[in-house]
């Protein structure tokens, strides 16, 4: 039995040894050589540019520009980001290509015999600007006085919005006995994956533009770059090798068509060497997106006794320059807003808003950070009005089975907060006072820096959420896999061709074990084909804690197929299965009525903190983490999502500081952007893992893997609140912050 | 792009006398380079760019902790920071200071003499240098302006070097060869608050030797840091005294790093604590006394307000030290 058992990662060996290829390990000795050129223009129209000069450095060998792109746009979700910004196109795009929005804009590439060459000719472009307003920020945007977009059909800068009209707010106010407010800001993120940018890329054998680059989704990869070069996809293929980390960051392009465009551009010309290029750290952190800053404002009114009786809530997310997938973030951070509970009225309103400032995007928990925050924190501040303990709380108010949810339509059948809840509370003892000196623990945080025993106050706090997992808001949701049975009288041998991304989360471990236990042989006996559009069928992202469930569905129903062919006596038996899950809806623009999700998982935290109110410092001692798994195929990777989504976790709420003035990031650099270290990391975490099956799950299974992220900063927050009686509705908390609230609250 | 080291020559002279002599016949255009932690990055973002790295790695002379006939603790100058941290023969205080400083890996190839000759740090200096050009050059970098301050006239970069406190205040000595001889000076002598002549030093002196003379009293070293696992000091206060055995403060040398572009001897603290006991009210004169001239500056990444308010806990937290 395969399921269930925490095998050692067939991927592991390599990694760890250095032998793993990773994009940036591709490139053979004759290879050329890339640099893409960024604008650094945070807002400014393109007077001329010159690549005169470039063209003419010793080794350039040529100058990808906006017309050497047959269709000059391209986007996940919308088509309103040029490939190059430029003064000559096609005429072919929708988004006018003569102006940078964005600081990371990208204005030609240069191919070169050498990295130094390609470098070299980058600096000798020349362009002249002229300088637009730029809009900073999204209080700026909101004047609309300059717009990011003229050419959008909204004619705002607040281009996308969410509505959600629930029951009647003027009774939900008047039943209300306590009511809680506070605005919040909250604070970009950047992905930080161990491995910046980079790939590689050719025509292969078969005449397919072939590129190679680490990614979240094969499929929509070679979509996005068949459509730019204007070629049927299955001209165009794409190979994951080994991806160092993705979090979201790499589910939009960074290199995946430049290098395309270069590979064709070569090709034609006769020169058959495969192109390479790779991003710095600095390039990596400007050019691709964040997760979302946001400002939120919110109420919360609740009856004596607890019950919940309105939510309203604005929301204000800064969408920077493109849209990548910040319509589909809002509509995650517009459902997460009103919290994981039974909420009769309601009125939210959810906007995404252009700014010149770096692309909010796709990041582990989706939106649901965002509005899980605020959600939380409300319900934290909603329990100390009420003088009622935090768990009692959500128990009151906890979605359950046959709840209906905020867009007044049943939940998804298998809802178990109210499980999960009970559950983190018990393992985290919040039902006992908080133990005076901090747990022992593997990790001893600050050990350089020992918080002084009198300066120290230890506080608990608590919070909870669901995630949707799979795409929502009638987004086309599909997974394909194919197994292909050898052998004779027996199976000898197993075959999976899967498209689905492992970017370091395991998933590839997870579907050989889920072949094995779906075909019934022991798991040496699969081999995996995996990632390369070439040999499978499209599997949809690694996000959205999707791939485990979509990924298992898929490789049940192929394994069945393949069963029934071995029976027809087929020899290789082969099974090919797309699997479409329950179908979601978008909500209606006036009530937000609508099925947004098919599935959900579910999450509560507990942590301990101390605060050294002296210095400001926050260490975290004891994460409980409870997730209700439905079934893990693996418990080795689901503790481990669980611990790095912690850590994670850990550097958002408390360190990470991304400066962005005027639309230029001023800390694109590990030294400045604080990022946890070992040094850093809570102390212990619990990892509680509950297995209540989802009925459509595979053996079970739920997505987990967004879930510690959404909870931890408010279980922070409010530890810190208890530790010291302030409520932060701002983070990081860095010490200086963190000195500078206590002082407000409490002038010396 | 990705920054790359400029094309330079790396010697590795086998003597004192080579090195010397290398660096005399250059002309100004050859540096030091001890495990090259701090320098080679700094060429990487073309702070300097030296036609000739001298490495001293390969000048046995220069490596190695021992105790002499007198009791002085002897360290050469190429000894790795990890080897200071984890020996047994110098006094503890140094051991957990050099413990402190940066990473297991830079700790590994960082040196001793690099950690007590370290260039002074700024926000402004330390980047690459496309940004330096977009931002305009600063003093240190060959402006005629201080971005941190721009009204005044000097360089306000600062002294991170987790060890020259600890150093000063066991009333530690350099031993300094260059082509005019040998010399020896009080560490303390080394620092100049300036961010651009931060040394009493020429570019053709070696530091070879750090000499601590034994110590019986109590010690302790306190940085401030954002990271517990990698990070420069954002404060570091080094003490070290003597106390009788009623807890009376008989000699105290009180050392504040990182504040200011060197080393501060805090002597009015000192001068204050002699002959009295470590209570609290002591403690927090001192502590006052110790940090009411600090002045840093707006140039790392916590800002100058939180640096200036933690002077006074971290000067506090060491003597609290000493007392226990
Ligand atoms: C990420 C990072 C974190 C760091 N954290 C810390 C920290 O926490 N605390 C800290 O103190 N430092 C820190 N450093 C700075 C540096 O790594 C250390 O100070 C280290 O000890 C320097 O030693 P080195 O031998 O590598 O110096 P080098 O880079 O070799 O030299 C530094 C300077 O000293 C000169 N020099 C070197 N040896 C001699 C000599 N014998 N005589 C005369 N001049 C000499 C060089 O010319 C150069 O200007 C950090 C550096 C990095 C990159």
């Amino acid at each position: 039995m395969s399921i269930g058992d925490p095998m050692i990662r067939p991927d592991a060996r390599a990694k760890v040894t250095g032998e793993a290829r990773y994009p940036d390990d591709l490139a053979p000795a004759d290879a050329l050589h890339a640099q893409v050129v960024f604008s650094n223009q945070p807002h400014a129209r393109m007077v001329s540019m010159d690549t005169t000069a470039a063209a003419a450095v010793p080794g350039v060998v040529m100058i990808l520009t906006s017309a050497d792109v047959p269709v000059n746009e391209y986007g996940l979700t919308m088509f309103d980001q040029p490939v190059f910004i430029g003064l000559e196109t096609t005429g072919r795009s929708r988004v006018p290509a003569d102006v940078s929005r964005w600081e990371a804009d990208h204005i030609a590439l240069v191919v070169a015999e050498s990295p130094e060459a390609a470098t070299a000719g980058a600096e000798a472009i020349e362009v002249e600007w002229e300088p637009l307003p730029v809009v900073a920020d999204i209080e700026a945007a909101l004047t609309d006085e300059v717009l990011v977009h003229p050419e959008h059909e909204s004619g705002s800068n607040s281009y996308y919005g969410l509505r959600i009209r629930k029951g009647d707010m003027a009774h939900g106010w008047e039943q209300a006995d306590v009511v809680v407010e506070g605005t919040y800001h909250l604070p970009h993120q950047e992905h930080a994956y161990l491995q910046p940018e980079a790939g590689m890329a050719y025509v292969d054998e078969q005449g397919r533009v072939t590129v190679e680059v680490p990614g979240q989704w094969a499929h929509e990869d070679q979509e996005q770059i068949a459509h730019a070069l204007d070629l049927p996809p299955e001209r165009v293929r794409v190979i994951y090798p080994e991806i160092g980390g993705a979090f979201g960051g790499r589910e939009d392009m960074s290199l995946q068509i430049v290098l395309a465009l270069a590979a064709r551009a070569l090709h034609e010309r006769g020169d058959s060497r495969p192109v390479t290029s790779r991003w710095s750290r600095e390039e990596s952190i400007v050019g691709h997106h964040k997760r979302h800053r946001g400002i939120i404002t919110a109420r919360l009114g609740a009856t004596r006794e607890g019950k919940i009786t309105a939510v309203e809530a604005r929301v204000h997310l800064d969408a920077g320059a493109y849209n990548y997938t910040s319509n589909k973030v809002l509509g995650n951070c517009h459902l997460a807003v009103a919290g994981a509970y039974e909420v009769p009225n309601a009125h939210i309103d959810s906007h995404a808003v252009y700014t010149n400032s770096t692309p909010g995007g796709a990041f582990r928990g989706f939106g649901g950070p965002q509005g899980g925050f605020v959600a939380e924190t409300q319900m934290n501040k909603l329990a100390e009005a009420l003088g009622m303990d935090p768990v009692e709380l959500r128990r009151r108010n906890a979605l359950r089975e046959g709840s209906i949810g905020i867009t007044q339509t049943p939940m998804p059948p298998g809802v178990t907060l109210p499980e999960v809840i009970e559950a983190c509370s018990e393992a985290a003892g919040m039902d006992q006072p908080l133990a005076p000196e901090a747990p022992d623990g593997p990790f001893t945080p600050f050990p350089t820096l020992p918080p002084e025993p009198i300066a120290v106050k230890r506080g608990r706090g608590f919070a909870a959420a669901f995630k949707n997992v799979g795409f929502s808001y009638g987004f086309p949701e599909r997974c394909e896999a194919e197994i292909r049975l050898h052998g004779d009288d027996r199976i000898e041998r197993v075959e999976l061709f899967h498209a689905g991304a492992e970017v370091g989360q395991g998933a590839h471990t997870v579907d050989l074990q889920m072949a094995a236990d779906a075909v019934g042989v022991p798991v040496e006996m699969v081999e995996g084909h995996f990632s390369d559009t070439a040999t499978s069928g499209d599997s949809g992202s690694a996000s959205a804690s999707r791939l485990t469930w979509m990924s298992g569905n898929s490789i049940l129903g192929a394994a069945e197929e393949a069963h029934k062919a071995w029976l027809e006596g087929d020899r290789p038996a082969v099974g090919h299965f797309r699997f479409v899950p329950p179908p979601t809806t978008t909500l209606d623009p006036e009530t937000g009525e609508g099925v947004p999700n098919f599935t959900y998982g579910y999450v509560a935290q507990a942590v301990e903190v101390s605060v050294d109110i002296e210095t400001g410092h926050i260490t975290v001692d004891r994460v409980v983490s409870t997730h209700d798994v439905g079934r893990a195929i693996n418990r080795a990777l689901v503790e481990g999502q669980i611990q790095g989504g912690v850590v994670q976790g850990q550097g958002y709420v408390l360190s990470e500081n991304l400066v962005v003035e005027n639309g230029h990031i001023l800390n694109p650099r590990l030294s400045g952007y604080l990022i946890p270290g070992i040094g850093d990391i809570p102390g212990r975490v619990d990892s509680v893992v509950l297995e209540l099956a989802d009925p459509l799950g595979p053996w079970g299974a739920r997505g987990m893997a967004e879930m510690p992220m959404i909870t931890y900063a408010p279980a922070v927050i409010a530890a810190v609140h208890d530790a010291t009686g302030v409520w932060f509705d701002e983070f990081p908390l860095t010490p200086s912050r963190v000195l500078a609230g206590l002082e407000e609250a409490a002038p010396h | 792009m990705t920054l790359r080291l400029p094309l330079f020559e790396y010697r590795t002279p086998t003597s004192l006398a080579e090195a010397v002599a290398i660096l005399s016949d250059s002309d100004g255009g050859a540096v030091i380079a001890g495990g090259g932690t701090d320098l080679f990055p700094k060429m990487k973002r073309r702070q300097t760019t030296p036609t000739t790295v001298v490495s001293l790695s390969a000048i046995p002379e220069l490596s190695g902790i021992e105790i002499d006939s007198e009791g002085n603790c002897r360290l050469g100058a190429s000894t790795p920071v990890a080897a200071v941290a984890a020996s047994e023969l110098v006094p503890a205080v140094v051991a957990a200071a050099a413990a402190e400083i940066a990473s297991p890996q830079i700790r590994n190839t960082a040196t001793l003499g690099g950690n007590l000759c370290l260039d002074t740090r700024c926000n402004y200096i330390d980047m690459p240098e496309l940004w330096r050009e977009a931002s305009g050059h600063c003093l240190k970098d060959g402006g005629d302006t201080c971005w941190v301050a721009p009204r005044g006239d000097r360089c306000w970069a600062i002294s991170s070097t987790d060890l020259a406190p600890v150093v000063i205040a066991l009333n530690g000595t350099l031993r300094l060869v260059g082509p005019r001889g040998e010399r020896e000076t009080p560490a303390e002598a080394l620092y100049r608050n300036d961010g651009i002549d931060y040394h009493d030093r020429s570019d053709d002196e070696i530091l070879t030797q750090v000499m601590l003379p034994p110590f019986g009293g109590r010690a302790t070293y306190r940085k401030l840091r954002r990271r517990g696992s990698i990070d420069f000091p954002l404060v570091g206060v080094a003490a070290a005294a003597h106390l009788d055995d009623r807890g009376t403060v008989g000699s105290i040398r009180l050392v504040v790093g990182a504040v200011a572009s060197a080393p501060l001897r805090a002597t009015a603290a000192e001068e204050f604590l002699v002959g009295r006991q470590l209570t609290d009210e002591v403690i927090e004169e001192a502590a006052r006394l110790a940090s009411h001239h600090v002045r840093p500056q707006d140039n790392t990444d916590t800002g100058s307000r939180y640096r200036k308010w933690m002077t006074p806990v971290f000067v506090t937290r060491a003597l609290q030290d000493l007392r226990a």
